[in-house]
């Protein structure tokens, strides 16, 4: 192929364009792969890219009369008004707190739990348990909020209810501000954690079970062969899994904090997210709310990008 | 290249064949985007053939009756409270269409999301002929109204002798900072009431009805403590509430802190003729003091922070509580809950409370929820027909075929009253559909209600005419700062929430004080109070 071409342009072809030639020639090979891809693709442009330009209005004062080719530049008023707002640093240590919360308690239960999984032998009860853990995944935060309050609630819920009839005092769940963020923890813990332990599960059933023999026949107990098997063998999904959810870090989950949260507990639950809401959506500032949505995307493509690169000094693969 | 002519049709049909495939799928989720607002142009058609259809019009002779114009179409958005709204067949939306000559589209939107999706349609720039808005204050739709994009009404309106009907009041509500009328008022009663309390229950303890905050607290106490539902258990609160849902207000608890401020909604013009905010005032710490007393000694619901409107209202049809924050209509509507178990019971809605300022108090409303706003991109011709349309609905019988139906087939009519029948709710048929575009002005619109008694209606009339003599508006009612704007919803929310937290006992009161010198040296705040003055003194003209 290569020659006939060659024969077709004799002489005149310098590197670059062989190279150019070289990689048409890679995509016509592969024509069906990247038709097949184009659907994709274009999903992605639609959907993710073009919209992206919609940030432009950070940098606007924007009117939705005038419309984004109209309105006013203020540069970088909106950040600015932002950053000096006292509220800022509340809304940071907020986010930060529940996401780390989550990280320290949240992210390992579906680990363990899966580990703990793994040596269930019998087959039956092992299905079982995981049925039974998945299911709260399925249900919507507004039924988990709906459950929560019935449970925690002072005057009629179940926990305080009973802590009355042992003549306990009721404790204020809901009211106050030291139990809400190990309660939004508990709530993830109580609703993710099973399911998270499908792609641990997976991984682990993808170690070679050699490696499992090899340790029994040095004499290693089942908990040194966890550590020195099982964990080593699932480091590399866990260490991704961990690189992406730091890229969540300024997203707490809307839905749940803002269902949880009331004016009581306020100086602990308002986090960006609820902020934009009520800045953006409910008052329609919406060049300053979004700034603060782009505020919060640069950080989170920060920590990504910061957390791979920390992953590859330390010799593992990363994301990417 | 030699390569390529060797490509055998079948593969180029292949390759034909993805390239459609990818352009279906894109054009699917486009017109899946779109698919959201008109979107039933065909049902309309399919539905009533021969009628719409331009041509049919012109020219069959047999169809025209009376009317030969051609209709007018016409987009609107609003809300529906039910489980669901009309459809475009619906036959009052039909009937409507042909006594008023338009072809209408109505995109009828759940009232959970409304804000949100009034938000969204203006900053798409791509709004319906008519659109409700329920808050028309706020910064965005005020912006909107300053740079033209709606029309200014005012000169046309004279026009329409129903729409002029509406009480002055509710027109001047409506007006902007520069003083001009860009929106149809979707008008309600001005006295609305405030509070109401179990009758049976006061009856029962041989308590006085309430005039005084000190009468409320010991009536409060004694539905607590003295059994008033009478069946042995200590089950009972005094006082059931929620914040508002936005969190940017004590929601019902916020009457209590008015009637202390004496002042609706906490504005209040001084005796140097000054606007004021009564948040500063020690007033408010007074009546955070009682509040948070209250709930110390258990009178109030313990879980008031956490309670959606909703429940709080439930807590009094299960006869758990007995006096709420809640207006004339809804004391008939939990009266009717109530007595689905306890047929004696009875919310009496009170006309004024007195606070330690020794003057009766009692809220007067805006005279309007929500405001209709015809945007400039539709032409004046078309705008004059949709004021002509709306004012049909303002008329005895638009109002009457709108909201009620015809007569004999979805009501029939018992003195003041319309007794529905069941090809009513089958029609969807109600106030609460077609009522939500057609408004009229009735001063006794909030004693109305569905099934309510004749007694029952007897007496909200005359609470209504009590309430008149007392209520007081609100000043600070379409003023504009910007400022304020801008900082508006930072400083409710700071202060509902240190509010809260008082009343829950998590903050001392103590800590009010400090708050209070803090806005006080705000410079934002001072601000948007000078701001807010100057928009008064403007317009009223000084």
């Amino acid at each position: 192929m290569k020659k006939v071409l060659a024969a077709v342009n004799p002489g005149n072809e310098n590197p670059s364009q062989t190279r150019m030639r070289r990689r048409m020639k890679i995509i016509f090979r592969d024509r069906y792969l990247y038709l097949l891809a184009l659907p994709g693709l274009f999903f992605f442009l639609l959907f993710k890219y073009i919209p992206m330009w919609g940030l432009v209005i950070a940098f606007q004062n924007y009117s939705p009369y005038v419309g984004i080719l109209n309105s006013d530049w203020v540069g970088l008023e909106h950040f600015a008004r932002f950053f000096s707002n006292s509220d800022f640093y509340i809304l940071l240590r907020n986010t930060l707190a529940i996401s780390f919360m989550n990280l320290l308690f949240f992210f390992p239960a579906p680990i363990i739990l899966s580990i703990m999984m793994n040596e269930v032998r019998q087959v039956v009860l092992k299905r079982l348990i995981q049925t039974v853990i998945y299911f709260p995944h399925f249900l919507s935060w507004v039924i988990i909020a709906g459950i929560s309050f019935i449970m925690l609630g002072q005057s009629e819920g179940v926990i305080n209810s009973i802590l009355s009839l042992f003549g306990m005092e009721k404790i204020p769940f809901l009211t106050s501000s030291s139990l809400f963020w190990p309660m939004l923890t508990l709530q993830n813990i109580w609703k993710d954690a099973g399911w998270g332990t499908v792609i641990f599960l997976a991984a682990i059933s993808g170690i070679d079970p050699t490696l499992y023999e090899a340790a029994k026949m040095d004499g290693a107990s089942k908990l040194k062969q966890i550590w020195h098997v099982t964990l080593p063998g699932i480091g590399n999904v866990i260490l991704v899994l961990l690189i992406l959810k730091l890229g969540d870090v300024m997203d707490v989950g809307f839905e749940q904090v803002f269902l949880m949260g009331s004016a009581a507990v306020s100086n602990v639950a308002d986090v960006f997210d609820t902020y934009v809401y009520r800045n953006g959506v409910l008052n329609g500032e919406f060049s300053y709310t979004a700034s603060v949505g782009l505020f919060k995307s640069i950080v989170g493509l920060i920590m990504v990008m910061g957390a791979n690169k920390l992953a590859k000094m330390f010799g593992q693969d990363g994301l990417y | 290249m030699k390569r390529s002519n060797l490509l055998s049709i079948r593969r180029l049909s292949a390759v034909l064949f993805v390239i459609t495939l990818a352009a279906a799928t894109l054009l699917g989720a486009c017109s899946n985007g779109t698919g959201n607002a008109p979107g039933n142009a065909p049902g309309n058609t399919q539905g009533d053939p021969g009628n719409d259809k331009p041509g049919n019009m012109t020219k069959d002779p047999d169809t025209g009756n009376g009317n030969q114009e051609e209709p007018t179409p016409i987009s609107i958005m609003t809300t529906f409270y039910g489980a669901e709204p009309p459809g475009p067949d619906n036959v009052i939306v039909k009937e409507i269409e042909k006594r008023t000559g338009t072809k209408l589209n109505i995109t009828w939107v759940s009232p959970n999301s409304y804000n949100e999706k009034v938000n969204v349609t203006l900053a798409s720039g791509d709004m319906p002929d008519l659109s409700l808005i329920s808050d028309n204050f706020a910064s965005n739709v005020r912006t909107m109204a300053a740079q033209g994009a709606f029309w200014e009404l005012e000169s046309y309106i004279k026009e329409y002798p129903n729409l002029s009907a509406y009480p002055k009041e509710a027109w001047d509500n409506t007006r902007y900072q520069d003083g001009k009328i860009y929106a149809i008022p979707r008008v309600r009663g001005l006295d609305a009431g405030m509070v109401s309390v179990r009758k049976d229950w006061l009856d029962k303890l041989k308590l006085p009805v309430p005039k005084t905050t000190d009468d409320l607290y010991n009536v409060m106490k004694a539905f607590t403590n003295d059994d008033p539902d009478g069946n042995g258990n200590k089950d009972t609160v005094g006082l059931v509430g929620s914040i508002g849902s936005d969190g940017l207000n004590l929601g019902s608890f916020t009457h209590i802190v008015n009637i202390f401020q004496n002042a609706s909604d906490g504005w209040k013009i001084d005796e140097n003729g000054k606007l004021i905010n009564m948040v500063t005032d020690k007033s408010t710490k007074d009546a955070l003091a009682w509040l948070s007393k209250a709930y110390r000694e258990g009178l109030i619901h313990a879980d008031f922070a956490t309670l959606k409107n909703t429940q709080a209202r439930e807590a009094i049809m299960t006869g758990k509580a007995g006096i709420a924050f809640e207006a004339v209509s809804a004391a008939w509507v939990l009266t009717e809950g109530i007595r689905t178990t306890n047929p004696s019971g009875d919310m009496l809605p009170l006309d004024s409370l007195t606070g330690p300022s020794g003057t009766p108090y009692i809220g007067k409303g805006s005279g309007y929820s929500g405001v209709f706003v015809i945007p400039k991109t539709v032409p004046e011709e078309k705008m004059k027909k949709i004021l002509s349309f709306l004012d049909y609905g303002a008329s005895a019988e638009g109002y009457e075929l709108g909201a009620y139906g015809f007569k004999d087939v979805h009501f029939t009519k018992d003195g003041d009253f319309y007794v529905q029948t069941e090809q009513a709710k089958k029609d969807i048929v109600s106030t609460s559909a077609i009522g939500q575009i057609f408004t009229r002005y009735d001063q006794y619109a909030y004693a109305k209600a569905p099934n309510v008694p004749a007694d029952y209606y007897n007496r909200s009339k005359g609470i209504i005419d009590e309430i008149g003599k007392v209520s007081v508006s609100n000043p600070s009612n379409g003023l504009y700062s910007d400022t304020w704007a801008k900082y508006r919803n930072d400083f409710l929310k700071k202060t509902t929430d240190l509010q809260v937290k008082i009343m829950l006992g998590t903050e001392p009161l103590e800590k009010w004080d400090a708050f209070v010198a803090e806005l006080l040296s705000d410079a934002n705040w001072n601000k948007s109070l000078e701001e807010l003055n100057d928009a008064y003194n403007k317009k009223m003209g000084k």
